[in-house]
């Protein structure tokens, strides 16, 4: 566990492309068992703080996405789309 | 003309003809197609009908226990196959078909048909569990491909939005039954393929509920295949699985089922969002606490709070280091002197000037060498001699060689 929690720190640690809900609170979940353990160097836990507040927001971004109606998808004009 | 030879009763000939049609064992179990007609069920359970073709009619008649059977109700007109045995009633001589068994033509063909498809797409791998797209935890739009009228659209819309409200909803508006059906659910689930959604929904809506052909054609089954986004279907019975639900990535027993399936609750999420974020700030906090805490331990401590406490013994322990340094010095260069005078002393005995203390002068020519005998000079020869303290210059005014 120790091992790939690291890694995955390494792999996307820093990349705020758009993530999936599911995979922002995964990741989310991670740094904080990071941080939890507390082994962290001060720089690290700043990184891993701004790196897991920066994912909240993206996953309340998609949680805000709402819609007032049924969409109306009609044959023709997908076909020509 | 008399009556001659033997007279028979009427009840004798219809036993006759019930012995006659005994005897035939082709008679005994047979299959008949047929249409429907005059179709009627007797309050006592039996039922009553008359199975015709373009040309002939025959009575007949299908007792209770076997039409209690039935997996469908008889109507006038349906082509049908018959099985059973021809009999007579004797009360009024009637021969009729005494059925058995009744299986709609159509459906017994339609049936074979589709288990002849389903193995065809089974071989192709459209069934197989791992080819099955997985359904995303939270999609960005739902699809869903159905009847725009009825409960089936508004069912998956109350669920959807109870479930996560506002998720964005596309509707295909489809015919799902009738001749115009198979089409509009391929044009339905393709526009999906384009759509701005991440899963989709495949419902039958509306109508009589009963006609599900539509969801057992081999291009339905092509297009859920296609679809490359996952599709839910809420199509068949629990107990009449159709090809559409055996394609499709996830099988819902219900639209209701299906919308279930298709969204997390948007509370739930809420939740574990507040909740990982509390963590987040409450770890950050307890590290910074961690840290400072370190940091006030470290400043704690004698060498920040007072540096001479901590530098003194040290300068003292460095100056008695150097102490020792000099002293150890200081005895190398006298021992270097005490041996230096030593060697002076040494070279002081055989110096020739210690010979000169003792009285003894040195006498050189005027040219530098030393005298040891007298006939190195004649008379009138300048000397110089060296005594122990000073020199004088002579002149030789005698000599003798003894």
């Amino acid at each position: 566990m120790n091992a790939t929690d690291k890694k995955d720190l390494t792999s996307t640690g820093g990349q705020t492309a758009a993530v999936t809900f599911e995979d922002g609170i995964q990741r989310l979940e991670l740094l904080v068992r990071q941080l939890e353990r507390g082994e962290l160097t001060l720089e690290q836990s700043l990184a891993c703080f701004e790196e897991g507040i920066g994912l909240v927001k993206q996953c309340q971004s998609q949680l805000e996405r709402t819609a007032e109606k049924i969409q109306i998808l009609t044959g023709e004009k997908q076909e020509q789309e | 003309m008399l009556p001659h030879g033997k007279i028979y009763s009427v009840t004798q000939v219809a036993g006759l003809i019930q012995s006659a049609i005994q005897r035939s064992p082709e008679l005994a179990r047979l299959w008949v197609r047929g249409e429907i007609t005059n179709y009627k069920r007797h309050s006592s359970g039996h039922l009553y009908l008359s199975i015709k073709d373009s040309a002939t009619v025959i009575r007949a008649v299908m007792f209770r226990g076997h039409a209690g059977k039935l997996a469908f109700e008889p109507a006038n007109g349906q082509d049908c196959f018959f099985l059973g045995y021809v009999g007579l009633y004797p009360k009024e001589t009637q021969l009729q078909f005494y059925v058995e068994e009744i299986l709609p033509a159509g459906v017994g063909e339609e049936a074979l048909a589709l288990e002849a498809l389903k193995k065809k797409l089974q071989a192709r791998g459209y069934f197989a569990p791992e080819r099955k797209r997985p359904i995303p935890h939270l999609p960005l739009a739902v699809g869903v491909v159905s009847s725009p009228t009825g409960a089936v659209i508004q069912d998956i819309q109350k669920v959807l939005w109870r479930r996560y409200p506002g998720m964005p909803i596309y509707l295909y508006p489809a015919a799902v039954q009738g001749k115009e059906a198979v089409e509009s659910i391929v044009r339905g689930l393709s526009a999906m393929a384009r759509a701005p959604v991440d899963v989709v929904i495949l419902a039958r809506g509306g109508g009589s509920a009963e006609d599900l052909s539509a969801f057992n054609t081999e291009q339905v089954a092509d297009a859920l295949y296609q679809c490359g986004k996952p599709v839910i279907s809420a199509v068949g019975h629990e107990t009449d699985v159709t090809v559409a639900d055996l394609v499709a990535d996830l099988r819902a027993a219900t639209p209701s089922m299906a919308a279930e399936l298709a969204v997390p609750i948007k509370m739930d999420l809420m939740r574990s969002l507040v909740d990982v974020h509390q963590r987040l700030q409450g770890s950050l906090l307890r590290n910074l606490d961690r840290s400072s805490e370190r940091l006030q331990r470290a400043a704690g401590s004698t060498v920040l709070i007072q540096p001479a406490r901590w530098l003194d013994p040290r300068r003292e322990q460095l100056m008695r280091l150097e102490e020792k340094q000099l002293l150890h010095i200081q005895r190398i260069l006298a021992d270097k002197q005490n041996r230096i005078q030593k060697e002076a002393a040494r070279l002081q005995a055989l110096s020739p000037l210690a010979t000169l203390a003792r009285g003894y002068a040195v006498c050189r020519t005027e040219d530098g060498r030393i005298l040891v005998k007298s006939d190195q000079v004649e008379i009138g020869d300048r000397l110089h001699v060296r005594l122990a303290e000073g020199s004088l210059q002579c002149q030789v005014t005698e000599r003798s060689t003894s």
